[in-house]
């Protein structure tokens, strides 16, 4: 019986090996649609960066050793013409040069506004909001209003990202210094100081950005595939930021504070007035969340700073909680200490302080405060769900996440909970009970 | 019969396909050398440590290399750091990194102002790469202008701590200078060995 139920379909079988002009048009169709549904982010993404045609770019450059709320401090604004994937023109502007040594009116965060009594800051000072995504656009309406500059979006990069960059691009001589992964950071420090007009470091920066353009378009296609892995990968850690209005595939690039579902937390620091400090100083965040019968949840956030520079570090510290959050104790153990400073927005609740860490020490401030139910259903259970979104600019922090279940549940999953981690990017932790 | 050698065939090209799909991918992901290795110039004239050598403009001594975070150094380093122009420079190193420092004599050797740049040194170290300085300072003897300025005025003699960035596993065997000789054209280099 079983040999004579298989001969038909071997029978079959060979009838369908023979050549079906239509199942070939149908399968050819298929995979053409695939390829284009594939390749049309790319193509889009390479017209949207100037590599098919001419496009305009606001150009920051983010000195993250001193690090502000968007990634860093401004060092450079620059205006850059591409065209087929070429510079075409780069003019740089040094943050202590004119246009960028006045004053502009700054606009929120409310939390940063009310903290220090302000309402215009210098411009190299005004990336205040907490994300680039919300910076981006003020930017770029105002270089436009203020010096016509007409962009197609906006591309921030960091000394980190720079460091990167020439890992794989080599040393590279600017004015027969030569400069490498290893210094370029201390060599654009240096340049700053050396010119108060900033003359030096922007000669730097048009000399680095050609150099690098320069070897993009004559490398090999190791280098090229090394150097997009490298952006790609400095993307994800919100070393490079890119705000293109419409774009899919690179929007997910523009460092947008994006609140999850669940419980979720951002430390948004400036480092105000303390120099040079931030690769030195290493950032720990400790959490522990108590879940009460009625799902809501009793919350200890310690963001604590490990100074390992040879002078004070000061930082006005914000943590961007889910909103409803109600702080009820704030702890520091810094030597100078003024908070928390709570504002409510919408989607979040902040809590600010400016906390002084003396040098080669530590310091840390705690907030205690209970947040409403932030927990889904799932299956039987009930999920807690901690997101930990990393500031732009930050090299790495340490994050060590507890969370209790209420008290006679029994815990069915436990993800990313319990030990410190060594974190690069965004953390995520889950906890399901029932 | 029949379906054993398709699905054999089938089997091997994918397996070739991954094989060299992997190797193309592994090739291309590679990152790309960031080291340069030390070539020693032609003509460089070479001293011991704590010898003293010259090239017409600058007369240099090598008075040692040490760790950064070694209490000693790092104290010169602070103490002197009011005269250089990057003055608030930590002294913690990236992980996998130390920082070594250069203890440097320099006296002009003209009666008028020369070109001096610090980053115009070079660390050779011990596997044989060379290694650009991150930063430097001097104390009072050859002050911020020797930095700041580029220059070496007559007369100046001071001590020069120049900065270098390097993997944790490696020490130094040489410090180099390498300049443009403004009155002949060229470099001149001057090797002085780290090592007693």
């Amino acid at each position: 019986m079983q040999t004579r139920t298989q001969r038909p379909s071997a029978g079959k079988r060979m009838t369908d090996d023979r050549p079906s002009w239509k199942s070939i048009y149908v399968i050819s169709a298929v995979l053409l649609l695939l390829l284009a549904s594939v390749a049309f982010p790319f193509i889009e993404s390479a017209n949207t960066l100037g590599f098919l045609g001419e496009k305009s770019y606001l150009v920051i450059l983010n000195d993250n050793t001193e690090i502000r709320n968007t990634g860093g401090l401004m060092a450079c604004i620059g205006l850059l013409n591409v065209s087929d994937g070429a510079i075409t023109s780069f003019s740089v502007y040094s943050h202590d040069s004119a246009p960028f040594n006045t004053t502009m009116t700054v606009s929120g965060p409310e939390s940063f506004l009310k903290f220090f009594n302000i309402t215009s800051l210098n411009w190299s000072d005004v990336n205040v909001q907490y994300d680039f995504a919300t910076f981006a656009p003020i930017m770029e309406s105002s270089v436009q209003h203020e010096l016509g500059w007409k962009v197609d979006g906006t591309i921030a990069l960091d000394f980190t990202a720079l460091a990167e960059i020439m890992k794989i691009t080599g040393p590279l001589v600017v004015d027969s210094q030569t400069i490498t992964s290893r210094n370029v950071v201390d060599c654009l420090h240096y340049a700053t100081m050396i010119s108060s007009s900033g003359n030096a470091l922007t000669h730097l920066i048009r000399g680095l950005a050609f150099k690098i353009s320069a070897q993009l378009h004559d490398e090999s296609l190791q280098n090229s595939v090394a150097l997009l892995n490298a952006l790609r990968a400095m993307g994800d850690q919100k070393h490079v930021l890119l705000y293109v209005p419409g774009n899919a595939l690179l929007g997910s690039f523009d460092g947008a504070l994006s609140k999850p579902p669940g419980d979720y937390i951002s430390v948004v620091d400036a480092n105000l007035g303390a120099a040079y400090s931030d690769f030195a100083v290493n950032r720990s965040l400790t959490y522990s969340v108590q879940i009460l019968s009625d799902g809501s949840q009793i919350s200890h956030l310690t963001v604590a700073y490990d100074n390992q520079c040879w002078w004070n570090y000061t930082v006005f510290s914000t943590a961007l909680v889910p909103a409803g959050a109600t702080l009820f104790a704030t702890n520091s153990t810094a030597s100078s200490f003024q908070g928390a400073l709570v504002s409510n927005y919408s989607a979040f609740t902040t809590f600010s302080s400016l906390i002084t860490v003396p040098a080669n020490s530590t310091a840390s401030v705690t907030y205690s405060y209970t947040l409403p139910r932030q927990l889904s259903a799932s299956g039987v259970g009930s999920r807690y769900d901690l997101c930990v979104q990393k500031q732009a600019g930050i090299n790495d922090y340490t994050i060590s996440a507890n969370v209790t279940a209420p008290v006679g549940a029994h815990v069915l999953v436990s993800q990313g909970l319990g030990q410190a981690t060594q974190e690069q990017g965004d953390f995520h932790a889950t906890l399901i009970y029932r | 019969m029949r379906a054993i050698p398709r699905a054999l065939l089938a089997a091997v090209l994918i397996c070739a396909i991954a094989v060299v799909a992997a190797a193309l991918l592994s090739g291309l992901q590679s990152t790309p050398q960031d080291n340069i290795r030390y070539v020693a110039p032609v003509g460089a004239a070479r001293a011991t440590l704590g010898q003293t050598i010259g090239n017409g403009y600058v007369s240099l001594r090598l008075n040692g290399v040490s760790d950064a975070n070694s209490p000693t150094t790092s104290d010169i380093w602070i103490s002197d750091s009011s005269y250089a122009p990057l003055q608030r420079f930590p002294l913690a190193p990236p992980e996998g990194s130390k920082y070594l420092v250069a203890n440097v004599t320099v006296t002009s050797a003209q009666n008028v102002s020369e070109p001096f740049r610090f980053s115009d040194f070079r660390l050779v170290g011990s596997d044989g790469n060379a290694y650009y300085p991150n930063n430097a300072v001097c104390d009072q003897g050859c002050s911020a202008t020797v930095l700041r300025n580029y220059t070496l005025t007559p007369g100046q003699h001071g001590d020069l701590y120049v900065l270098f960035s390097v993997p944790s596993n490696i020490s130094a065997t040489q410090i180099v200078y390498s300049a443009s000789d403004p009155a002949h054209g060229g470099q001149t280099a001057l090797e002085l060995n780290a090592e007693s």
